[in-house]
């Protein structure tokens, strides 16, 4: 009997062994919480698809790469195109794998839902959101890239997950809501197209010129649109290809969609990418350095001409004066923490190479340098 | 009256073939070509590899990416099924040369050659030399030189081959090979035309986080549609001769990886020749054009045409020395939707090959090429070889083998003038390049074992990157020093009426990149180990079987380590009859079974590879 019940003892601390050694244990799993802090999208490598997502806390002031690997144990498998924060949820741009990934942030990092992804989700690029509808400018199927002929915008129903297509030619890229009108940039069409977001249909245009790629609200009757590389090249020599008349900002009147003012940047960059002041008097862009006559000659006796380094500068949206910033850089895209009061600039060196994030005070002095992974595009903040 | 029957077959073939309508241009393209034809003699110290000539049998209905797949010194890069490059050495496919006839094939404006549209069946023999060889073969020639060899027999004796191939994924191949003479004439062509949906499994690149995996699906734009002649024309003279080779391609494919995007590729070379040979001297003259079209999604525009025009005069002097004097000009002009400044080049050079039988068991080679281009100043290329036999017996033999060259690659049409991104100012890469070998056969009855070894150092500088800063652009950036071994190892055995034969080959590379000044051990896409088995068992010449396995060690796509690719192993079967049938007819039958094991493998990460797959060839031969 003693025996039996010394048996029944044993046997019954291994069984609890045995269950208790084979528990999922959840907390043991490596995760990143993306709280509190910047969320720095990462396109990666060209056509490799290897985008990612880096989180910087404020509070401890350390970054984490490879949060999207780390907390769901595969790779993202696309390259970040953009992204936005809705309602508490991150809302990522799959380029090369023509998807929409929804992710969860409250209240944690999560994927409850697959990506939105088939044939109504081709190239797509950017995106709005208001209340529950995702608006995302998509290329299509592209057969003549100065064409781009089958662009369209998907809307999306965030609760339903269905996608209705509006179709509209021209590559549509930035997007931008104000009021109950939505904006969409047409890069081949040097346009900004209308749509009224209760119609879901587009109403107008606004003929602007040049490339148009991003747009921001500066109030509830003013947008501006930044034009950026005109690729004609047509143009020569190639210092002029750019179109520098061309370049710049337009600041667009929304009650009666004209062009009310036009500032020429004939140097910025080729992404157009900028940012906001908090008070929206000012703009942040990333330029590409002036060029300049070096005052030698080439073997044929033409002047040779050079392009100065990247810099940032900043534009006075009344006066249209440009002040540089900072410069030398591999500049890419300029983000603004209107919590923080802070600038995040981000940095790439080439098409293969870890880039960085530098966060940067009003007068631009430098507060912190970020290393994170290949292709920074967006940082956000969350 | 067969011969006529095949005459009339060689016409309307190349009229078919030809009988493409493409735009035109309305101004005259001239070409490039490098010299290159037999300079392998001069190429002493070098590593030369000699693909199995079982690779190249069984795969006549395959392109050159299967050939090289399994051979270890190589490694393939694909893009999927339809595009494939090659490199060596740990440096790109930029910095290899792919040679036919004396044509260097790689493409102008990208640099390289997509391997994945040469077909083997054009070709019986395929050998690389290893190492920078820019004296003998000029640019690209900076890690390896692939040189692609067509010869048929020189004999008036009548040939016709007729084959077809069934294979998974709806794979259909035809091929019709012919030849005949009259008097001194010879005529020869080779024509094929491959159909492949290649509709295979591959895992979808976005992830089911729902049931936690990645779900299979069938790829939807990756067909494959290829079509090619090849004609050669030959007069035989007292000491001399008289060649004319024309190699039409139209390559058609669906770009795996897209919804609907496509890419053709119209490719055009045409050699002539005159060969002079007397005792102690020859002299060959041969003009060359070369015409390359491409169109992307059926509007975009990529297109080069280029003449040049070769001259060699070899000696060979009593004392046991050969000598080549050459040279060669050609005239570049490309049409690119993307060049706005467009503009003609020229391109010369001369060189001097020099070999000397030192004694009965030395040999010397030294060679020197200045090339001229009107963009730039390129470096004079030397090298500089020995060969030591130092046992030489019939069933015992043991060879030393060193050599030092200098290579270069004149930067790329894309590179300098790709839209706004293209950078002028860009300079050659150049390298030096240092090789070590030793080379053994005994014979011991019925076994007959081989054995090479061969160390190398290759450095590249001025390495071109594209880089982004704020836009995509090319730059010098890079160097690298990469060191490696390549060996490989066979034993032949006679018994009675079987022969097996047993190949192994393994590569080990040490990479030392230098990129934005930071150093790494590894170079994306490059593994530091591969190696290769082939077993080949025949009963007398009638039956065989063939067992290959290849394996590729873990690489990295990207400086970060995003993703850890390789570490794959690939095994294929493959069995072949001949049959004689009646009077002069003969029949082989090949069957092969390709990645036995069913491995959904990727080479580059989202360009999924086919898994199983099966393929039946029939031959007839007259």
């Amino acid at each position: 009997m003693k025996n039996l019940k010394f048996f029944l003892f044993i046997a019954i601390i291994a069984i609890s062994g045995v269950f208790t050694s084979c528990s999922d244990d959840e907390d043991s799993k490596p995760f990143i919480d993306v709280k509190d802090g910047a969320i720095v999208l990462q396109y990666g490598s060209y056509q490799k698809q290897n985008g990612e997502i880096s989180f910087y806390s404020y509070a401890s002031q350390q970054v984490n790469n490879s949060v999207y690997k780390t907390n769901t144990e595969v790779d993202y498998g696309a390259s970040i195109e953009s992204g936005i924060i809705h309602n508490n949820k991150l809302i990522l741009m799959g380029n090369e794998a023509d998807k929409v990934d929804i992710i969860d942030l409250d209240p944690k990092f999560n994927i409850t839902s697959n990506p939105i992804s088939g044939s109504d989700i081709i190239k797509p690029k950017h995106c709005v959101a208001k209340g529950n509808k995702l608006y995302v400018s998509c290329w299509g199927s592209v057969a003549d890239w100065n064409v781009m002929a089958n662009s369209y915008l998907a809307i999306i129903d965030l609760t339903t997950k269905e996608i209705k297509k509006v179709a509209k030619a021209g590559g549509l890229f930035g997007l931008a809501i104000q009021d109950n009108k939505l904006y969409a940039a047409s890069y081949m069409k040097g346009e900004v197209y209308i749509m009224d977001l209760a119609s879901e249909t587009f109403t107008g245009s606004i003929t602007i010129g040049s490339h148009p790629r991003f747009i921001k609200v500066i109030n509830d009757s003013k947008i501006i649109v930044s034009h950026n590389n005109s690729q004609d090249y047509s143009v020569t020599p190639a210092k002029d290809r750019f179109s520098s008349e061309k370049l710049g900002l337009s600041i667009i009147n929304t009650t009666d969609n004209t062009v009310e003012k036009f500032i020429k940047i004939s140097t910025i960059g080729a992404d157009g990418n900028f940012d906001l002041s908090s008070d929206k008097s000012k703009a942040y862009i990333v330029a590409g350095g002036d060029w300049y006559d070096t005052g030698e000659k080439d073997k044929d006796g033409k002047a040779i001409w050079k392009q100065k380094p990247a810099n940032v500068s900043s534009v006075d949206l009344t006066s249209g004066e440009l002040t540089e910033k900072i410069s030398g850089g591999k500049y890419q895209a300029i983000d603004f923490n209107s919590e923080k009061n802070q600038f995040y600039i981000s940095e790439s060196p080439d098409a293969k190479t870890p880039g960085s994030v530098t966060i940067y005070d009003t007068n631009f002095k430098e507060i912190k340098k970020l290393s994170v992974g290949i292709a920074p595009k967006q940082v956000l903040f969350y | 009256m067969k011969k006529i029957v095949i005459f009339a077959i060689l016409y309307c073939i190349v009229g078919l073939i030809n009988a493409q309508h493409y735009k035109t241009n309305d101004t005259i393209r001239l070409g490039e070509v490098s010299v290159n034809k037999n300079k392998i003699n001069y190429a002493i110290g070098h590593n030369k590899i000699s693909i199995d000539s079982t690779l190249i049998n069984i795969n006549q209905s395959n392109n050159l990416t299967t050939v090289l797949s399994n051979t270890a010194s190589v490694n393939i890069l694909q893009t999927g099924v339809s595009l494939a490059t090659l490199s060596v050495r740990g440096v790109s496919s930029n910095h290899v040369a792919v040679n036919f006839d004396g044509i260097n094939l790689n493409s102008l404006t990208l640099g390289h050659s997509n391997i994945s549209d040469i077909p083997m069946f054009f070709f019986n023999d395929v050998d690389l030399t290893m190492g920078s060889a820019g004296a003998i073969y000029g640019s690209d020639a900076i890690g390896g030189t692939l040189n692609l060899k067509s010869t048929p027999n020189l004999n008036s004796k009548s040939e016709i081959e007729l084959r077809q191939d069934f294979g998974s994924f709806s794979r259909y191949f035809t091929g019709l090979k012919a030849k005949t003479g009259f008097g001194n004439y010879i005529f020869s062509i080779a024509a094929y035309n491959k159909d492949h949906k290649n509709d295979f499994e591959v895992y979808d690149n976005v992830y089911d986080h729902i049931k936690k995996r990645y779900p299979k699906v069938k790829e939807e734009n990756a067909a494959i549609q290829n079509k090619g002649a090849l004609l050669q024309i030959f007069k035989k003279g007292t000491n001399s001769l008289i060649f004319f080779k024309g190699w039409f391609e139209d390559n058609f494919h669906e770009i795996q990886g897209t919804e609907n995007e496509v890419m053709s590729n119209k490719r055009h070379r045409i050699i002539a020749g005159y060969k002079y040979n007397k005792k102690s001297f020859s002299i060959d003259i041969s003009p060359y054009y070369v015409k390359d079209y491409q169109t992307y999604n059926k509007n975009d525009i990529i297109a080069t045409e280029r003449f040049c025009i070769n001259s060699t005069i070899k000696l060979k002097t009593n004392f046991g020395s050969n000598i080549e004097l050459g040279g060669n000009y050609k005239f570049i002009n490309p049409n690119v939707h993307a060049y706005k400044d467009k503009k003609s080049e020229t391109e010369s050079s001369l060189f001097i090959l020099y070999k000397q039988k030192i004694t009965n068991n030395i040999d010397l080679s030294t060679n020197f090429r200045q090339q001229f281009y009107s963009e730039y100043k390129i470096p004079l290329t030397p090298s500089l070889g020995i060969n030591y036999r130092v046992i030489n017996r019939d069933n015992f033999n043991l060879t030393l083998n060193a050599n030092y060259s200098k290579g270069f690659k004149i930067p790329t049409l894309n590179s300098r003038y790709w839209g706004n991104v293209g950078n002028p100012d860009i300079k050659p890469e150049k390298s030096n390049n240092y090789d070590f070998g030793i080379k053994s056969q005994i014979k011991k009855g019925n076994l007959t074992s081989t054995l090479s070894l061969n160390a190398y150092y290759l450095n590249v500088n001025n390495l071109i990157i594209w880089i982004t800063s704020p836009t995509l652009k090319p730059e010098n950036r890079d160097k690298v020093k990469n060191k490696g071994i390549e060996s490989s190892i066979e034993f032949k055995y006679n018994l009675s009426d079987f022969a097996l034969i047993y190949k192994g080959a393994y590569n080990y590379l040490k990479v030392q990149q230098i990129n934005n000044n930071i150093e790494y051990d590894f170079i994306e896409y490059s593994p530091s180990q591969s190696f290769t088995n082939s077993l080949k068992v025949q009963y007398k010449k009638k039956l065989y079987v063939y067992l290959t396995h290849n394996y590729k060690g873990k690489y990295y796509d990207d400086i970060a380590k995003s993703h850890k690719l390789g570490n794959i192993s690939l095994y294929d079967i493959n069995f072949g009859y001949n049959l004689k049938l009646i009077k002069k007819y003969n029949a082989k039958f090949n069957f092969s079974i390709n990645n036995i094991t069913n491995n959904l493998y990727e080479i580059k990460k989202g360009y999924g590879m086919p898994g199983r797959n099966y393929n039946l060839g029939i031959t007839l031969k007259i």
